[in-house]
C-alpha cells in the first residue's frame, strides 16, 4: 500500500519534470526561431482543408498572409475568421495570398471553412512545425498563438502582428490597409495613394467596439487605420480638431501637453479633421506650425465623424487595448485655462493605464459643430 | 429709451434658471438660442434671430437668448456684440458647475455644438431643436405651427 502511493509520488513528480522540461525548452526555442522583420521566411509544405499542398517556394513571387490562430470553431478564431473574410477580396486583389494556419487537421479545417463561409485557404500543421518555424507555438500547450505574419513578395517578413487580439473585430482590413501603405512588400499590388477610398464602421458606443476606420494621414497621405494606431498600444486617444475653431485651438497647447505626457506611456494619438471647411493642405499646415506629436487625419466625408457621432471640436474618445470605446466628450471643463477644474480625459487615460474601469465615461461642453459636406 | 436696454444686462444662469424663465413664459412660443462669440455660424445667424423675435413678437413669440462665453469675455465681446445687433430679448449667461449638466439638461443627445436653437409650445413642451446656423426664413417655418393663428 505505502509502496504503491510512492511510486505515485514518484511517477507525478518525473511527470511534472518532463512538463517543466518541455516548457523551457519549448519557450527557449520559440524565442530562437521567431523571424524577425527583414529576415528570410521559413518555409512551409502543408495540406489545406482539400488536401491540396502549399509551400512557400510555389507562393514564391507574391505577398503572402500568414495568420496563425489557436482552433478552429473557437469564439476568438471565428471573430478574426469573419474579419479576415470580409478583407479577403481586398487583399487578394492587392495580390496577397492568405492562409489561415492552426494545428487542427484538413478536415476540421474543412468543417470551419464550410460553417464561417471562409473564402480563404487553411493550412492543417498538424505536425506543429510551421507553427514552431514561426515562433508561434504556445509552450506546453501545442496550439498556436493568435500572431500574422506578411511575407513580401521578396520571401523575406514583411510585417508581424502580435497584437491580433487588441483588434479582431478588424483585423482583416487593418491588414489590408497596412499593405495599401506598403506596396513594396507586394510585388502584384498595383495600389496607388489616390485609389484608397476612407472608409468607415459604426456606430460608437461605449463599452462597445470602437468603428473601425481608415483615412489619410494629412502629412503623408497614407492611409492610417485604428487598428494600426492601437497596435501594441495600452489605449487609443482619437481628438476630433479643427485648424479654426476657437474652441479647438484653445486647446492646441492642451492637447500637445497631453499627447507628449501619454505618449511615452504607451498610449496612441491621432487627431480627425472633418470639417469640408478645411484641406488637407491647411491642416497638414497646421499640424507642422503646432508642432503635434501625432498625425491629424482628412476624414473628406465625414464617415468616421459620423461613424462615432462626433458633433463638435474639440470632442475626443478613448478606446483601450482590446478595442473598447471607454471614454467619449471633451478634454477638461473649460476652454479658458484659468477655469479648469476637471480634467475628464486624463482621468479617464490614469484609469485605462491603471487597469480600472473610467468613472465618468462621457464629458459634455460647448465647442464649434463640425462642418460637415452636403 | 434705447431698444436694446432691456438686454444690455446679461443674467448669470443655470440650466435650472432657463428652465424657469421658459415656465414663465407659458401662454407664448418660447424660442430659446444658444450661442457664443467664438462661434461664426452664431455671429452670421443671431441677426436673423433678432428680426424673427421682433417679426413674430405680435404673434406671441417669446425670445431668450443663452451665451456660452466665458464670463471675462461679456464686457469687452458680449456686451458690444449685443448691443449692436439691436436685439431686446433677455440674454443669459450659462454659469453652471458643469457645462454637460446644462447641455444634457435641454437635449441628451446634444454634444454641446453651437448654435442649436430650441422652440417649446404655449404649453412650455420642446418641439423643436434646430442644430446649425438657421435662417429668418428657418426660423419662421419651424416657429409658425406654434404660434396663434
Amino acid at each position: 500500500m505505502a509502496n504503491i502511493k510512492k511510486i505515485g509520488i514518484v511517477a507525478a513528480t518525473a511527470a511534472a519534470v518532463v512538463a517543466a522540461f518541455t516548457f523551457a525548452q519549448a519557450k527557449a526555442k520559440m524565442e530562437a526561431s521567431a523571424p524577425a522583420v527583414g529576415t528570410a521566411a521559413p518555409s512551409y509544405f502543408l495540406p489545406d482543408q482539400d488536401g491540396q499542398m502549399h509551400t512557400l517556394a510555389s507562393d514564391k513571387g507574391k505577398a503572402v498572409l500568414l495568420a496563425f490562430y489557436p482552433a478552429d470553431g473557437t469564439s476568438g478564431c471565428t471573430l478574426e475568421a469573419h474579419s479576415l473574410s470580409s478583407a479577403y477580396k481586398d487583399l487578394k486583389a492587392l495580390g496577397v495570398t492568405v492562409y489561415g494556419v492552426s494545428v487542427q487537421d484538413p478536415k476540421s479545417h474543412k468543417s470551419f471553412c464550410t460553417k464561417e463561409g471562409i473564402p480563404y485557404t487553411l493550412l492543417a500543421d498538424t505536425e506543429k512545425k510551421m507553427s514552431a518555424a514561426y515562433g508561434v507555438l504556445i509552450p506546453g500547450v501545442g496550439i498556436a498563438n493568435r500572431v500574422t505574419y506578411l511575407i513580401g513578395a521578396d520571401g523575406k517578413v514583411a510585417y508581424i502582428d502580435t497584437n491580433v487580439n487588441g483588434h479582431l473585430l478588424t483585423c482583416g482590413e487593418d491588414w489590408a490597409a497596412w499593405v495599401k501603405a506598403h506596396p513594396a512588400a507586394s510585388a502584384s499590388a498595383r495600389v496607388s495613394l489616390a485609389s484608397f477610398s476612407p472608409s468607415a464602421s459604426g456606430p460608437a458606443v461605449i463599452g462597445k467596439s470602437a468603428p473601425s476606420f481608415t483615412l489619410p494621414d494629412t502629412t503623408t497621405g497614407k492611409p492610417v487605420s485604428l487598428g494600426s494606431l492601437g497596435t501594441s498600444k495600452k489605449a487609443t486617444v482619437l481628438l476630433f480638431v479643427s485648424t479654426r475653431c476657437p474652441v479647438s485651438n484653445a486647446y492646441n497647447s492642451r492637447m500637445a501637453a497631453l499627447a507628449k505626457k501619454y505618449t511615452a506611456l504607451g498610449v496612441a494619438f491621432a487627431g480627425i479633421d472633418a470639417n469640408t471647411t478645411e484641406s488637407t493642405r491647411e491642416i497638414a499646415d497646421f499640424v507642422k506650425q503646432q508642432a503635434f506629436l501625432f498625425p491629424i487625419l482628412k476624414d473628406s466625408d465625414d464617415k468616421v465623424a459620423d461613424a462615432y457621432a462626433a458633433h463638435v471640436t474639440p470632442e475626443t474618445y478613448v478606446i483601450d487595448k482590446q478595442g473598447v470605446l471607454i471614454y467619449h466628450g471633451r478634454i477638461d471643463n473649460d476652454m479658458d485655462p484659468a477655469n479648469v477644474k476637471t480634467h475628464e480625459l486624463s482621468t479617464a487615460l490614469d484609469a485605462v493605464l491603471a487597469g480600472k474601469p473610467v468613472a465618468r465615461p462621457e464629458a459634455k461642453a460647448f465647442g464649434c459643430s463640425i462642418k460637415r459636406g452636403g | 429709451m434705447p431698444a436694446y436696454a432691456h438686454a444690455a444686462v446679461i443674467v448669470p444662469a443655470t440650466a435650472a434658471t432657463i428652465k424657469q424663465a421658459i415656465a414663465a413664459r407659458r401662454g407664448h412660443v418660447v424660442l430659446v438660442n444658444f450661442w457664443a462669440t467664438w462661434c461664426g455660424p452664431c455671429i452670421a445667424e443671431f441677426p436673423d434671430i433678432v428680426r424673427v423675435s421682433r417679426q413674430l413678437k405680435p404673434q406671441g413669440l417669446e425670445t431668450l437668448a443663452v451665451t456660452a462665453d466665458s464670463r471675462k469675455d461679456i464686457a469687452t465681446k458680449v456686451l458690444p456684440f449685443i448691443v449692436k445687433s439691436g436685439a431686446s430679448f433677455p440674454v443669459y449667461l450659462e454659469q453652471s458647475a458643469d457645462p454637460q449638466d446644462f447641455i444634457t439638461a435641454f437635449d441628451l443627445s446634444w454634444q454641446g455644438d453651437l448654435p442649436r436653437t430650441f422652440i417649446y409650445d404655449r404649453r412650455g413642451k420642446l418641439v423643436r431643436t434646430l442644430s446649425g446656423q438657421q435662417t429668418a426664413q428657418s426660423l419662421t417655418a419651424a416657429v409658425r405651427p406654434y404660434l396663434k393663428p
